[in-house]
């Protein structure tokens, strides 16, 4: 039988005393400020809407971090808050201590109910406020708008569900009293007819990163660029998965032009995330000519480019002052690497994290980037697995990572020699070369983590790894 | 047993089975240390450094808390009872019932006791 703990008097207090509404609801003005959040999430839990619409109009905190408590939401206490937030937006009631004017529906990792609690507990208030993340901020809400609700939108499936419909028609409803503010967009599945509606309800300059992974063709995405350009504040884009076949060369051009000419609004950018984006290829440069922001991120995963494209990447200011640089699966082979050598040159004094994975990048190209690399001495980080080279040129790359002081992590491909004729690896050969590897890397450091990596086992789709003894596929 | 006479630990010295509560109005109740250790500001102040230096009895202060409210400090001490009973117990734990009339004030004591 399983052991349980009784409940806390705090908790068994709170709901006799909401057993009650009208009782609850007459207590509200004596209750002590600290003692709105636990009573707050009793009556949330238990669904005591009266109580929680009076609790919404005297909540004594500048915000109501909803989000947090919303992990099934409920849409009788949901409308039940949006009736409280009505009281004082429509209706001109303030109770004596009304202080809201955020309503917070982000799912945030600071616990506002916990913290709460412990500082309750720890009897150390001031410094509890002290120690917390300041509130999340947006210039809007010195506007005009009394109230400004946070939220970050994940549209996965082809239609809202009813919670976000719900808001987004209050919100709508209440033009010129409500801010709504979404700082984070995903859109992973949702139709753009749909997402129109969405994009027309936000503040769209107040949106700071978007994610599209919705398998869009290249025309789709121009019809969301105009969207794009008025993200002013975006410091974040991950694009994934556009199609760009079955499209004319013409219309392609056209098309590329209409998004990459947006980025020249996009005066905030930081991070850039293309994976499995076709329409790059021979068009980088019309991209990278239309940052006007330093990125501290580059990725540019499983595209394909031209050896043309590889030559702009040290071209522009843009990238010159990288942390991470991601190339990986980006298929590199046959190209002369001297490019990357010199971007590699650019970003020695910033780069921390360089991923080259499954790059195709053979023994003869290594040595373009290894004078460059072994001067990146903020780099923490360095992937090159899945890049078929042998063990003399291994050992090479190890030589040139001496004086990297600052990796923790390094992961390498393991040697063409551990292979057969057939490309399948032999594992008592790969963990006989592992170890002499290993033996060379600490003659010259102590590397923090190091492990040498197979291809992936084509039944398992795992790679084999060699650390201090060798990992085993699960087939 | 009859003739026995039936004794009590004192509130003093570390080995005390018992601890006293001191109300704001001067009021003090008796309670044993094991119960009242349910109550994590109970416990923070017993273990205070400087406790068992400097006073022999364990007494705690509430300047915050008068008694009032009788039923409320009896509720206090009859949770602190029920806490001890069924903590860790595999057996079937009954509702605490908090009359709806003491509930606020037995909300604020319990926020401030930590229990």
């Amino acid at each position: 039988m399983s052991v349980r703990t009784p409940p806390r008097l705090l908790e068994l207090a709170g709901r006799s005393l909401l057993r009650d509404e009208a009782l609850a609801i007459s207590t509200l003005e004596e209750l002590p400020t600290e003692l709105f959040p636990p009573l707050f999430m009793e009556a949330f839990s238990r669904k005591r809407c009266e109580a929680l619409k009076l609790m919404v109009q005297a909540w004594p905190f500048l915000r109501l971090p909803l989000g947090s408590l919303m992990k099934r939401p409920c849409p009788e206490t949901f409308q039940a808050v949006l009736d409280g937030l009505d009281a004082l937006l429509t209706h001109g009631v303030r109770l004596r201590r009304w202080k809201l004017q955020v309503l917070d529906l982000q799912d945030v990792s600071e616990n506002f109910w916990m913290v709460w609690s412990e500082a309750m507990a720890r009897r150390c208030l001031p410094n509890a406020m002290m120690n917390r993340k300041p509130v999340q901020d947006c210039p809007r809400m010195r506007g005009q708008q009394p109230l400004t609700v946070f939220i970050d939108l994940c549209l996965k499936n082809r239609t809202l569900d009813e919670y976000f419909t719900c808001l987004l028609l209050w919100v709508k409803q209440r033009e010129g009293l409500v801010h709504l503010c979404c700082k984070k967009l995903k859109m992973l599945g949702m139709l753009l007819h749909n997402i129109r509606n969405i994009l027309k309800t936000v503040s769209l300059d107040c949106i700071q990163e978007v994610e599209v992974n919705c398998n869009w063709t290249l025309p789709v995405l121009a019809e969301f660029t105009p969207y794009l350009g008025q993200m002013r504040n975006l410091q974040k884009l991950v694009l994934s998965d556009i199609d760009s076949r079955y499209i004319s060369p013409e219309q392609k051009k056209e098309f590329v032009t209409q998004f990459t000419t947006q980025f020249l609004k996009l005066r905030c950018l930081q991070k850039l995330y293309m994976n499995s984006v076709s329409f790059l290829e021979g068009h980088l440069d019309q991209l990278l000519s239309c940052l006007k922001t330093s990125l501290n991120i580059l990725a540019i995963s499983n595209c394909v480019l031209l050896e043309s494209d590889l030559k702009h990447l040290s071209k522009y200011p843009s990238i010159g002052q990288l942390k991470t640089l991601d190339l990986s699966g980006t298929r590199l082979a046959n190209f002369s690497l001297v490019p990357l050598q010199v971007l590699l040159e650019k970003v020695a004094a910033t780069l921390e994290y360089l991923d080259l994975d499954d790059c195709g990048i053979v023994d003869s190209q290594v040595n373009a980037i290894l004078p460059a690399l072994s001067r990146c001495f903020e780099l923490t980080t360095f992937s090159f697995r899945g890049n078929p080279i042998s063990m003399a040129t291994l050992e090479n790359l190890l030589c040139h990572t001496i004086r990297l002081n600052n990796l923790c992590l390094e992961l390498y491909p393991a040697p063409r020699e551990s292979y057969d004729v057939r490309g399948i690896v032999c594992r008592s050969r790969f963990a006989q070369l592992g170890a002499e590897l290993m033996g060379r890397v600490r003659a010259l450091r102590e590397p923090e983590r190091i492990l040498f990596c197979t291809d992936y086992c084509p039944q398992c789709g795992n790679r084999s790894l060699y650390d201090l003894e060798v990992d085993r596929c699960c087939c | 047993m009859d003739g026995e006479k039936k004794t009590y630990g004192g509130c003093e010295g570390p080995d005390a089975l018992y601890v006293k509560l001191i109300l704001s109005d001067g009021h003090e109740f008796i309670v044993k240390k094991e119960r009242a250790l349910t109550s994590g500001t109970i416990k923070a102040m017993l273990s205070g450094p400087g406790q068992f230096a400097e006073k022999e009895a364990d007494e705690v202060h509430f300047r915050e808390i008068p008694s009032h409210v009788p039923s409320k400090v009896y509720a206090l001490c009859m949770y602190f009872m029920y806490k001890v009973r069924y903590t860790n117990s595999s057996t079937e734990i009954p509702e605490f019932p908090v009359a709806p009339e003491i509930a606020l004030e037995l909300l604020m004591a319990a926020n401030f006791l930590d229990c």
